[in-house]
């Protein structure tokens, strides 16, 4: 089994649920349990700050359901997969559209943790590796280019040459690879949306950067520099965005 | 949703024929599968259903044509259903699997091998054409289709024979800016500052030129696109742009109408 350490949140409302399932996890060294919670919503605010690899979720909860939790989870975009873990299997019927990793029926075993276990590693090395597809076939083949709309017409322009977009109100700023800014007359969130690009990561709520022009983050001061032609910019990137950046492991380093 | 939102210079009508999705029914109720079919039958974007009653005789159809969608009763009949699903996930990877289903007690099986589309009998209309439409739309976006694009492309002859006053000249297409009508000739400004005075109507140099490529933007300019910067409603002009140099070309109104047209909202 893959040696690569693996962070988990467990939520459940028994505390017993939570210590059995925390007594399993001891058997799987490469499990890191960050972080375990018996209320649903302190349970969710804990997954935002620590951005687990795994949520242990269970369903039937007092103060919120377990499928909301994980909907508000993917709704935020968060990368944690997501195990449902309930005595009830009347839950996976409405769990599907939620797409978890897998689903749970108490009383579970070791083995089915394994299964768990052995999915996730399998799952994130296919991420890994589309992702790697994917910017191999963009660097390869000519970008296609996307009309944006400006105060007096559109530009037209490719996420290759887009080095940065800030949300300016109700527009959205593009910093131009040619040391150009242009004003788009749409919100930063659709934009995204509409680029749909690997390339472009969110660094702060008002912001994306191209990754592809990244050179330096600091991470004392929270600060990313982005680099391109002459030009240098500066820009602050949140905590959760960092932590964020570098669970995508995208940049090769030494341990 | 991104599709329908990156300006594609290829023909989009053209693609979506290219692309229809061919379905397996794995049932063993008559009525099940006719209700389905029906379904089916009537979505311009299915090209193929084929049906059998259980997962034995699935494997082997699936080994002959290769389904985009199995359409899979479960628990299916058949003593090699759970082959089947492994079989499925294993070895054709992009076939996308739907259990249809009299109850919903399935669905933690469903959710433990990956199957997260889920429809209960009497199939819905609605959900299933859903599902058609987003495995067309996975089926577009395909790592092989875009690396058979790029293959196609690398290895095909770029270059096209413009006549000068003196003979002929070889360009790559993406080599051209614009060309500007001048009576019988036609001016032609190429990358890294160049211009050629060619032999040829605008409209034989448009005949030549990669029409998904290029836009005839009035009756004296054939623009490239790729080199589309900005377009001006107010003036009905065009901003092409290459290294670090901008040209300004005019466009019919028609032209600007269309160029301006957005597909974002």
């Amino acid at each position: 089994m893959d040696s690569t350490n693996i962070s988990a949140i467990i939520i459940d409302d028994e505390p017993e649920a939570i210590h059995l399932l925390e007594m399993y996890l001891r058997f799987f060294p490469n499990i890191q349990v960050t972080g375990k919670e018996t209320q649903a919503q302190k349970g969710l605010d804990l997954v935002k700050q620590n951005l687990p690899d795994l949520v242990f979720l269970d369903i039937d909860m007092p103060d919120m359901n377990g499928l909301q939790v994980a909907d508000q989870i993917h709704s935020e975009n968060f990368r944690s997969e997501i195990v449902f873990t309930t005595a009830h299997p009347k839950y996976a019927y409405d769990a599907i559209d939620i797409q978890p990793l897998d689903f749970l029926v108490k009383p579970f075993c070791i083995e089915d943790l394994e299964i768990v276990i052995h999915k996730f590693q399998e799952k994130t090395e296919k991420k890994k590796f589309s992702r790697k597809v994917e910017l191999f076939i963009q660097s390869q083949s000519d970008a296609p280019k996307i009309k944006l709309p400006t105060t007096n017409g559109v530009l037209i322009t490719g996420v290759k040459d887009i080095v940065m977009m800030k949300s300016k109100a109700n527009n959205c700023n593009l910093y131009l690879q040619d040391g150009t800014i242009e004003t788009i007359t749409r919100n930063l969130n659709i934009l995204a949306e509409t680029l749909n690009s690997p390339a472009l990561f969110k660094v702060s709520r008002s912001t994306f950067i191209n990754l592809k022009y990244l050179k330096r983050v600091d991470k004392k001061n929270l600060k990313c520099l982005i680099s391109f032609g002459h030009n240098v910019l500066e820009e602050d990137i949140t905590k959760s965005h960092l932590l964020h950046l570098e669970k995508l492991d995208l940049f090769p380093t030494l341990p | 949703m991104l599709l329908s939102l990156v300006l594609n210079f290829k023909s989009r009508s053209t693609n979506r024929m290219e692309h229809k999705i061919c379905v397996l029914i794995v049932d063993s109720v008559p009525e099940s599968v006719t209700h389905t079919q029906e379904i089916l039958s009537v979505n311009l974007l299915i090209e193929r259903i084929d049906i059998v009653e259980d997962s034995d005789q699935a494997l082997l159809k699936i080994l002959h044509f290769n389904p985009d969608i199995v359409l899979l009763e479960f628990p299916s009949k058949g003593e090699k259903a759970t082959e089947l699903l492994q079989f499925i996930k294993t070895k054709f990877t992009d076939t996308t699997i739907v259990f249809i289903s009299d109850s919903k007690d399935n669905a933690v099986q469903a959710i433990h091998n990956g199957i997260y589309h889920y429809l209960l009998k009497p199939v819905q209309k609605d959900k299933l054409n859903r599902i058609i439409g987003q495995v067309h739309l996975i089926k577009q976006n395909s790592v092989q289709l875009k690396i058979k694009q790029i293959i196609e492309k690398s290895t095909e002859e770029k270059r096209l024979r413009f006549h000068t006053s003196k003979g002929y000249i070889l360009i790559d297409q993406d080599e051209i800016l614009y060309c500007m009508a001048d009576g019988i000739f036609t001016e032609m400004y190429l990358t890294r500052n160049r211009m050629e005075v060619i032999y040829m109507f605008l409209s034989k140099i448009e005949a030549l030129v990669d029409p998904n490529d290029f836009l005839r933007s009035s009756r004296k300019y054939l623009i490239n696109k790729r080199y589309i910067r900005k377009v001006f409603k107010n003036s009905n002009t065009i901003l092409l742009f290459h290294d670090g140099k901008e040209y300004l070309v005019k466009g019919s109104k028609q032209h600007i109408r269309n160029l301006t047209k957005l597909n974002i909202d």
